[in-house]
């Protein structure tokens, strides 16, 4: 079990490197964020490849392509309404946009974008505006996680084509 | 066959429509939120409903409680897709009622096997006595209202008639004919009968040999049971135009003259038991069956209504080894690699309350109003509470110790 306190969260680059595969953030008394490890899909450090994306689809490119468009589709209003909630200094719709992106991250990576998706949930729910901040990194993530679909599912087009 | 996928997550709904679309040949609904889901429900006839927990607008408990609250959509399979392990949600979900659940990530393989799974469960649901949380009233079942009270009448036609088949007599003679003619399943009595009245209707069935199995209900305008009803009636509903107000009253007291046979609680125990551990610790548990496994299990004697001369009164809260083991089973397939021991023991400190809270809810559902014994429940507690804590395989004790809490809870509800 990892230990991270909340101002870790901020920084991406520590969280890929710590949290791929993590599953859950418990928030004790003392401010500190537990990441415990998880099942699923092994994902890579950091790695946003065709094969650590398609892992939690047990080899069917088909479905994979699919759901991929609809997060690509997706995405810019999902993160619209995340930034939104930012703007506005709305904890309740920021805990809600980012409860979607995770769920919605999640059938992707068990990794750092899902991670932050988690903390500023969390955050949110206990009324802390760290969660603006946090939601900065996550939109960031979900950005990278979008990319990295796009460049997955073209190279298999590209391919078939 | 039609289902309605509800999440607010546009992509996990696709995920799940094409993995459903691989494995069932069904039309396929889809829904934002719970008010759109409610929306589908109403105008539409839906088979199967898929519920994520947490959505905008209305989230998932309140739709779970929306359907079971209906006559319509009460029995509804429902498939909660969950990634949430707060007990607190857990124990709504699971007292609510739901067919299954899957765990989010969804993964492909697991929604073709546990969708095929739930759906088989579901079909064998209604031969299983008292599992059906719908079986108040049926379209094949027969109730005659009788009334000297024709806005009455009327009311009752419009009110049930959606749920049952409905005749309504006028006087107590017309109501003794058309018992002996049609043989209704429950006799509605109110006032107003004319020379035959409601204490002579009631005696003259009672007397009858080939009429004595109908179930006989009273009808008055006040909260207590009429005098003329504290023999050979086996409840009473309370005169009101209030349509959901009286569905829920002659629901309550239906329940009560329905259970000719003992309700399979064991079933429901051991159901609750293995969605309440999944959804807690996220994981996909399965119950495994161990045939031939001796049944002596625990029993409670539950009392169903306050009345003597009802020879449904009585049913026989179960819990056997089967089920015992059953549950023991499911702890077994549990991957010790893919959850921490500390959630483990975490969440069998919850199970016994929110199977406790299934139980209670299950037993409010047949009409239960009156725990007459537990006497055997409790001689076994102390021994069963000594060994929860010892190991995955104690879950066995656990549901059992959940049985005994729920049978005190109703207990207590009645103190």
């Amino acid at each position: 079990m990892a230990t991270y306190r909340a101002q870790d969260v901020v920084c991406s680059r520590q969280i890929q490197a710590a949290t791929a595969c993590s599953d859950s953030v418990d928030m004790p008394s003392n401010g500190e964020y537990q990441v415990k490890s998880a099942p699923g899909p092994a994902v890579a450090s950091g790695a946003l490849d065709r094969a650590s994306l398609m892992a939690r689809f047990e080899g069917d490119a088909e479905l994979f392509e699919e759901v991929s468009a609809v997060f690509i589709h997706e995405c810019p209003r999902m993160l619209a309404e995340l930034k939104a909630a930012r703007d506005h200094e709305d904890l309740v719709a920021l805990r809600a946009a980012a409860h979607t992106l995770k769920g919605a991250v999640s059938n992707f990576t068990g990794g750092a974008a899902r991670e932050a998706a988690l903390v500023t949930e969390q955050q949110a729910r206990h009324g802390q505006h760290e969660a603006f901040r946090t939601a900065e990194t996550l939109e960031a993530l979900v950005t990278e996680v979008k990319a990295a679909l796009v460049r997955a599912t073209a190279s298999t087009t590209k391919r078939l084509a | 066959m039609k289902a309605l996928l509800v999440d607010d997550d546009a992509t996990s709904r696709r995920l799940l429509r094409l993995a459903l679309a691989r494995s069932f040949d069904w039309e396929i609904v889809e829904a934002n939120d719970g008010m759109e889901a409610l929306r589908e429900l109403e105008a539409q006839d839906i088979d199967v409903v898929f519920l994520d927990v947490h959505m905008p607008v209305m989230d998932g408990i309140e739709v779970l409680e929306a359907l079971r609250g209906s006559a319509k959509h009460a029995a509804l399979p429902v498939i909660m897709l969950t990634n949430e392990k707060d007990a607190d949600t857990v124990r709504q979900v699971v007292a609510l009622g739901v067919d299954d659940y899957l765990v989010k990530p969804l993964s492909p393989g697991q929604i073709s096997s546990r969708v095929a799974r739930a759906i088989a469960q579901y079909a064998q649901r209604p031969q299983t006595a008292g599992a059906s949380r719908s079986s108040w009233l049926q379209a094949g079942c027969t109730v005659l209202l009788v009334d000297g009270d024709a806005e009455f009448r009327a009311f009752f036609k419009k009110t049930v008639g959606p749920h049952a088949t409905v005749m309504t007599a006028e006087s107590g003679v017309e109501a003794m004919r058309l018992c002996a003619e049609l043989r209704p399943h429950t006799l509605l009595v109110g006032s107003g009968t004319g020379l035959l009245t409601p204490p002579l209707l009631v005696k003259r069935l009672r007397a009858n040999h080939q009429l004595d199995a109908i179930s006989i209900l009273a009808v008055s305008m006040d909260k207590e049971r009429p005098e003329w009803a504290s023999e050979g009636v086996a409840g009473h509903v309370t005169k009101t135009f209030s349509a959901a107000g009286f569905l829920t009253q002659l629901r309550r007291a239906y329940g009560t003259t329905t259970a000719d046979t003992a309700p399979n609680y064991a079933d429901t125990l051991a159901t609750a038991a293995e969605q309440a551990l999944g959804m807690m610790l996220a994981v996909h548990v399965e119950r495994l069956q161990e045939p031939d496994a001796p049944h002596d299990g625990l029993t409670a004697t539950v009392d169903l209504s306050s009345s003597t001369a009802s020879a449904n009164e009585r049913v026989w809260l179960h819990c056997s080894n089967d089920s015992a083991r059953a549950i023991a089973s499911a702890f077994k397939t549990i991957d010790v690699d893919q959850v921490s021991e500390a959630d483990v023991r975490s969440a069998l400190g919850e199970l016994i309350g929110i199977i406790a809270g299934r139980m209670q809810q299950a037993m409010r559902e047949h009409g239960v109003n009156r725990v007459c014994s537990n006497a055997r429940v409790e001689s076994a507690r102390p021994a069963l509470e000594a060994t929860t804590s010892v190991s995955l395989r104690a879950a066995a004790a656990t549901v059992c110790v959940a049985l005994a809490t729920a049978v005190d809870m109703s207990a207590d509800a009645v103190a």
